[in-house]
C-alpha cells in the first residue's frame, strides 16, 4: 500500500502548497460559544496540517445553513445525516468526508426522548396532553427522529392530543424540559446525557443514525484538500484530539455516502417534515 | 525700522506669546475641571451600580435563604441529593429569569469543596473546582461571610457577590450572584451623558490564567483568541468583540468614532502608563479641534486590589466647541487689539521720529505750548535763534519769556494773537513779531501758531517760527533797487530767456511811449523801425551770445510812431551754470545828440533812415566784462536822484559823467565804414537769434 501513501502525501504536498481559506461551519446544536470552544481547537489543528487558514461561520438555523451551503459561501461543515440527505438532495456535489465517533466508539449514534423526574416512567403511547420540545426542522433528532419513535408506538409529533414546538437547538429542548416548559423533548444522546444530572431521563431512544460527518464541497474545495483534511483527520493523534470538544473528541471514521442509504430509507418513509407546528 | 518699533514688535509678540499661554493655560484649567467633573459622575454612577447591586444580591440572597422550599433544596443541592439539581434549577428558573431581566448573568451553588454545583446559566456544567480561579469564593466559605469583587472567569467575567450558605452554624458552601459587565456597561451608559460609549478591557495576562486551566483549556484559550481583540489602547489588554454573534441580541456594532478614540489613546503614552500603574485617570482625546472627548479610565479591582480590568468611558466633550471659539475669538481678540495698537503706535512713533527729526532739523524754531501757555517742546532751532538751550526753554511760560514789544517790553498777555489761539482756535500768521532773546536782543520772526486739537479740544499751540532778519534786508534791498530800476533815466528793459518782455521801467514808458501792459510777454522786436539789417542784428546777437554783453546804436519806433536813435547796451544774465536766464537792454535816446552832431556839421554818416545796406556797428567795447549793466550802459550823466535828463556834453551840479556823449559816438564812428553813418533801418523782428531760428 505504499503507493497509496504516496499518492497521499502527493495530495497533502500539493494541497499545502496552495494555502487558501476554508469557510467551516458547525451544525448549531448548542449555543456558539460552546460550539467555538468544541470546534477552533480543531481547525486550528487542520490549519496547522494542511496549511490553510480556516474562517469560523455560524448559521444559527439549519435552512440558512442548508442554503449556504449549496451556494458555496460554506466549503466544509459539520451534518448530521438529515440535514446531509437534505443537503444531497438538492445538490450533488456534496462529500463526506469523515464521520466522528460517539463516546462509545460508535461511527453512529441515537436520539433519544428525555422526560423530567418523575416521567421517568412515561411511555410513549401516553403522550396525550404533553408538550413536546423538538430542536429544529431540519435536524435528526429533531421532528424526524421523534416522529419515528412516536412512530413504533403508534404515535406521531402534533396528533393523538400532543402538541410540540422548535426550541431552537439541543440545549434549548433539553432545558425547557427541565425548566418544566416541555414534558419531553428529543434530542441527541450525547446532548441528553449532559443534562441527566438536572434529573432529566431517556425514556426512548431511536435506531443508529450515521454519525455527525465532515462535509465538504466538491465545488468549493478541491479532491486534494479534501483528501488532505480526510488524511488529517483520521491520522489525528489521542493527545490533540483530548482537548477538542466531545462532540468530535472520539476520533473519526471516513465516511461514504453510501453510509446514508439506510438513512435516506427511513426519512422517505416518514414523508415530509413540517417547518413549524400545524403546517 | 526703528529701535523703539523692533522693541514695540518684540514686546506684542511677548505679550501675544503669554496671551497664547494664557488662554492655552485657561483652556486647559477648564478641560482639567471638566475631566474632574466627568470622572466624578462616571465613578459615582459606578459606585452607585455596584452598591446597588450589591443591596440587590443581598436581597436575592435573603429570598433564596428565606424561601424554604428554595432553602431546602439548596440544602439538598449542596449535599449532593442526586435529584436536588434539577429541582432547584426548575424551581428557581422563573425568579432566574426575572433576574436576568435585572441584568444578573448568574446565579451559582457551589459545594464546601469548591466544587460547582448549579450554574443557573449553564446547568449542565457542574462539579468543576472553583477554588482555584475564584478566590472570592474560596475566601467566602472559609471565612464565613460576604465576599464581593470582580472575578475573571472562564466563561463569562463579571462583579460577584458571594455569600456563604449556612446550615446551622456550619458552613455548607456559597452562593454566587453576578453581575456582567455588559450590565454594567448597559447601566453606565444610561446614567451617563448622552451619547457616552462604556469599553471594558480585560488584563490579558490575568484572563489567559483563568482560561489556561481544565481539561477544555484547548478550547478555553481557542474561545479566547476568537473572542477577545487586543485592545487598541493597550496591548496588555483584551476586549470583548462586541460585534460577535455569540452576544445575540445584545451584539451591538464599535461605532467607528469609539474606534478612532480608542486609536488615539493607544499613541498616548500617559494612558499606556496609567494603565501600567492600575490608576484611576482621565485624558481629554480629541479627534480634531471640534470633536473631543472625556475619557475616564476606572480600574476595577479583584480582591488583592490589582487592577484587572478597566471601565472606561467615551463623554463627548459637548463644551468643546464653546470653549474653543469663546477662548479662540477671545485671543484673536486680543491679537487683533495688539496689533492694531501696534500699528498705531508705530505710526505714532513714526509719525513722532519724523517730527522730531524734522523739526531738529528744520531752519524754523518750532515750540509747542499747553493751554497754559506753559512751553513743553522746543526744537533746537528754536533754541538756537533765541540763545537759550532747549532745557532752559521747557516749563516757561512762551508768553513772558518770549513775546516783546518793538521796544523791547513784553506785548500785554490780552493783546497776544498767539494766546489767542488756545483761546479761538484760530490759526495765527504773522510776518511782524518779536522774539525776545536769552541775552536781552529781540529777533524779528515771522510766526505761525496753530491750535493742537485732541478729540476736538484745544490742548495747547504749536508756534513756528523764523529768523527774517535777511528777509528784511533783501526787502529793503529790493525796494531799493526798485526805486533805482525806476528812477533810472535810462529805459531799461528786461526779456526772460526766450526773449519776451518781462519788465520795463518808467523811463522805459517815458522814451517809447508803450506802457507796462503793451509791452509785457512780448518780444522787443516791437520796437523795431526796420532801419538795422538782419545782419546788423545777427552780428549783435552773436556778440551777446560770445560775450556776454553788446552796445551800440539802433534806430527804433515809438509807440506813436515815430522814428528815434537810441544807444543800447544788452547784456545776458546768466545762472551759475552758465544758461542765460534773462537779458537786460538799456538804452538812452540819442537824438539830441545827433541833432547836434548834424548841427556841427558832421555829415560823414548817412541819415537815411531807411538805409539797411550798410548797418553800422557801434561798439565800445567787445570784451567780455562781467558785470553790472551799467559798465555797458552808453555814455551819459547819471543823476544820483531822479532829475530831467540831461543833454549830450553837459554837466551838472549833482550828476556825474562817465565820458562825454559825443566824444564816444566819435570815437565809435571810428570804426565803421566809411560809407557808414546813422545805421540803416532795422528792429528786433528781422534778427534771427542763433537758438531762436523762429524769431
Amino acid at each position: 500500500m505504499s503507493w497509496i501513501r504516496l499518492l497521499l502525501l502527493c495530495l497533502l504536498l500539493s494541497a499545502q502548497a496552495r494555502a487558501e481559506t476554508i469557510r467551516f461551519a458547525p451544525l448549531p446544536l448548542v449555543d456558539e460559544k460552546t460550539l467555538r470552544a468544541e470546534y477552533l481547537p480543531l481547525l486550528d489543528y487542520l490549519g496547522k496540517q494542511t496549511g490553510d487558514t480556516y474562517r469560523w461561520t455560524f448559521l444559527p438555523k439549519y435552512p440558512a445553513m442548508l442554503q449556504a451551503m449549496q451556494d458555496g459561501q460554506v466549503d466544509l461543515a459539520i451534518l448530521g445525516p438529515l440535514p446531509y440527505i437534505k443537503l444531497t438532495e438538492r445538490a450533488k456535489y456534496f462529500e463526506p468526508l469523515v464521520q466522528f465517533r460517539e463516546k462509545d466508539g460508535r461511527a453512529d449514534y441515537d436520539c433519544v426522548l428525555v422526560a423530567f423526574g418523575a416521567d421517568r416512567t412515561l411511555k410513549l403511547k401516553d403522550i396525550m396532553g404533553k408538550r413536546i420540545g423538538l430542536t429544529q426542522a431540519e435536524s435528526t433528532c429533531g421532528y424526524f427522529a421523534v416522529a419515528s419513535m412516536l412512530k413504533t408506538a403508534g404515535r406521531a409529533p402534533g396528533k393523538d392530543g400532543n402538541r410540540y414546538e422548535y426550541a431552537g437547538n439541543h440545549t434549548k429542548a433539553a432545558l425547557g424540559v427541565a425548566q418544566g416548559r416541555y414534558d419531553i423533548a428529543g434530542l441527541k444522546r450525547s446532548q441528553a446525557e449532559k443534562y441527566l444530572g438536572l434529573n432529566l431521563h431517556i425514556i426512548a431512544e431511536s435506531g443508529p443514525y450515521p454519525a455527525f460527518a465532515l462535509v465538504a464541497n466538491t465545488r468549493t474545495l478541491p479532491e486534494a484538500r479534501r483528501a488532505a483534511i480526510r488524511q488529517a483527520l483520521l491520522t489525528v493523534d489521542d493527545a490533540t484530539r483530548a482537548s477538542w470538544g466531545e462532540a468530535i473528541r472520539f476520533g473519526a471514521v471516513a465516511a461514504r455516502d453510501a453510509g446514508y442509504s439506510a438513512a435516506r430509507a427511513r426519512v422517505d418513509a416518514l414523508g415530509g417534515i413540517p417547518e413549524a407546528p400545524g403546517k | 525700522m526703528f529701535r523703539v518699533e523692533r522693541k514695540s514688535i518684540a514686546w506684542v509678540l511677548l505679550v501675544a506669546i503669554v496671551l497664547g499661554a494664557l488662554v492655552y493655560g485657561t483652556y486647559r484649567r477648564q478641560t482639567e475641571q471638566r475631566l474632574a467633573i466627568s470622572q466624578a459622575q462616571t465613578q459615582a454612577a459606578y459606585g452607585a451600580i455596584i452598591s446597588g447591586y450589591a443591596e440587590f444580591a443581598d436581597v436575592t440572597q435573603g429570598w433564596l435563604v428565606g424561601d424554604r422550599r428554595a432553602y431546602a433544596l439548596i440544602r439538598d443541592l449542596l449535599g449532593d441529593v442526586p435529584e436536588a439539581r434539577g429541582q432547584l434549577y426548575r424551581y428557581l428558573y422563573p425568579f432566574f429569569e426575572t433576574l436576568r431581566t435585572k441584568h444578573v448573568r448568574q446565579i451559582q451553588f457551589i459545594g464546601r469543596d469548591g466544587r460547582s454545583r448549579l450554574r443557573m446559566h449553564a446547568p449542565e456544567l457542574f462539579g468543576d473546582n472553583l477554588f482555584a480561579i475564584r478566590p472570592l469564593i474560596k475566601a467566602a466559605i472559609e471565612h464565613g461571610r460576604p465576599m464581593s469583587g470582580f472575578e475573571n472567569g472562564r466563561v463569562f467575567h463579571g462583579f460577584r457577590y458571594v455569600y456563604p450558605v449556612v446550615d446551622g452554624d456550619a458552613v455548607i458552601g456559597a452562593m454566587e450572584v453576578s453581575l456582567s459587565f455588559s450590565a454594567i456597561r448597559q447601566l453606565l451608559t444610561a446614567g451617563m451623558p448622552e451619547n457616552t460609549a462604556v469599553r471594558f478591557f480585560l488584563r490579558r495576562d490575568d484572563l489567559l490564567r483563568t482560561l489556561d486551566m481544565g481539561q477544555d483549556r484547548a478550547g478555553m484559550l481557542a474561545l479566547f483568541h476568537s473572542m477577545y481583540a487586543t485592545a487598541t489602547v493597550h496591548p496588555g489588554f483584551v476586549t470583548e468583540d462586541l460585534e460577535h454573534p455569540l452576544y445575540g441580541e445584545q451584539a451591538e456594532p464599535v461605532p467607528a468614532s469609539v474606534q478612532q478614540i480608542e486609536a488615539a489613546l493607544g499613541r498616548d503614552a500617559a494612558a499606556a502608563a496609567g494603565m501600567d500603574r492600575g490608576a484611576a485617570f482621565a485624558r481629554h482625546t480629541c479627534l480634531d479641534w471640534r470633536t473631543c472627548y472625556l475619557v475616564n479610565f476606572m480600574p476595577v479591582r479583584d480582591r488583592s486590589g490589582a487592577a484587572v480590568a478597566y471601565i472606561v468611558t467615551q463623554s463627548p466633550d459637548a463644551s468643546q466647541i464653546g470653549r474653543v471659539t469663546l477662548l479662540g475669538g477671545a485671543y484673536l481678540f486680543g491679537v487683533l487689539v495688539l496689533s492694531a495698537l501696534l500699528v498705531t503706535g508705530m505710526n505714532w512713533l513714526r509719525s513722532r521720529e519724523q517730527m522730531r527729526v524734522i523739526s531738529q532739523y528744520v531752519g524754523k524754531g518750532i515750540y509747542v505750548v499747553d493751554r497754559d501757555g506753559v512751553i513743553s517742546y522746543a526744537n533746537p532751532a528754536a533754541a538756537a535763534l533765541l540763545g537759550f538751550k532747549v532745557d532752559e526753554l521747557l516749563g516757561r511760560k512762551a508768553h513772558d519769556l518770549l513775546h516783546a514789544e518793538s521796544n523791547g517790553q513784553s506785548v500785554p498777555a490780552a493783546d497776544c494773537p498767539i494766546l489767542q489761539v488756545a483761546l479761538h482756535g484760530d490759526t495765527h500768521q504773522s510776518g511782524s513779531e518779536l522774539f525776545r532773546c536769552k541775552d536781552g536782543s529781540t529777533l524779528p520772526v515771522e510766526v505761525t501758531a496753530s491750535p493742537i486739537r485732541e478729540l476736538g479740544q484745544i490742548t495747547g499751540v504749536v508756534t513756528l517760527f523764523s529768523d527774517i532778519r535777511e528777509r528784511l534786508a533783501a526787502e529793503a534791498r529790493l525796494r531799493q533797487s526798485d526805486a533805482a530800476f525806476n528812477q533810472a533815466a535810462e529805459g531799461v528793459l528786461i526779456t526772460d530767456a526766450r526773449n519776451r518782455i518781462v519788465a520795463i521801467n518808467h523811463a522805459f514808458t517815458q522814451l517809447t511811449g508803450y506802457s507796462e501792459a503793451d509791452v509785457l510777454g512780448k518780444n522787443p522786436r516791437m520796437l523795431s523801425s526796420g532801419q538795422q539789417t538782419p545782419e546788423y542784428y545777427q552780428q549783435m546777437w552773436t556778440e551777446i551770445e560770445r560775450y556776454g554783453h553788446w552796445q551800440g546804436e539802433v534806430y527804433n519806433r515809438r509807440k506813436n510812431g515815430s522814428v528815434y536813435p537810441e544807444w543800447l547796451s544788452i547784456a545776458a544774465i546768466k545762472d551759475a551754470e552758465g544758461s542765460v536766464t534773462s537779458y537786460v537792454a538799456v538804452f538812452n535816446d540819442i537824438s539830441d545828440i545827433k541833432d547836434k552832431e548834424a548841427r556841427l556839421g558832421f555829415h560823414g554818416a548817412p541819415r537815411h533812415p531807411h538805409r539797411a545796406a550798410e548797418p553800422i556797428l557801434v561798439r565800445r567795447s567787445s570784451r567780455p566784462r562781467p558785470g553790472r549793466i551799467g559798465a555797458q550802459q552808453p555814455p551819459r550823466c547819471c543823476p544820483v536822484h531822479g532829475s530831467r535828463p540831461v543833454q549830450a556834453g553837459q554837466r551838472q551840479p549833482g550828476t556825474r559823467c562817465r565820458r562825454p556823449v559825443a566824444d564816444r559816438y566819435r570815437r565809435a564812428h571810428r570804426h565803421v565804414p566809411a560809407a557808414g553813418g546813422y545805421p540803416g533801418p532795422t528792429g528786433w523782428r528781422r534778427i534771427r537769434h542763433p537758438d531762436r531760428t523762429s524769431e
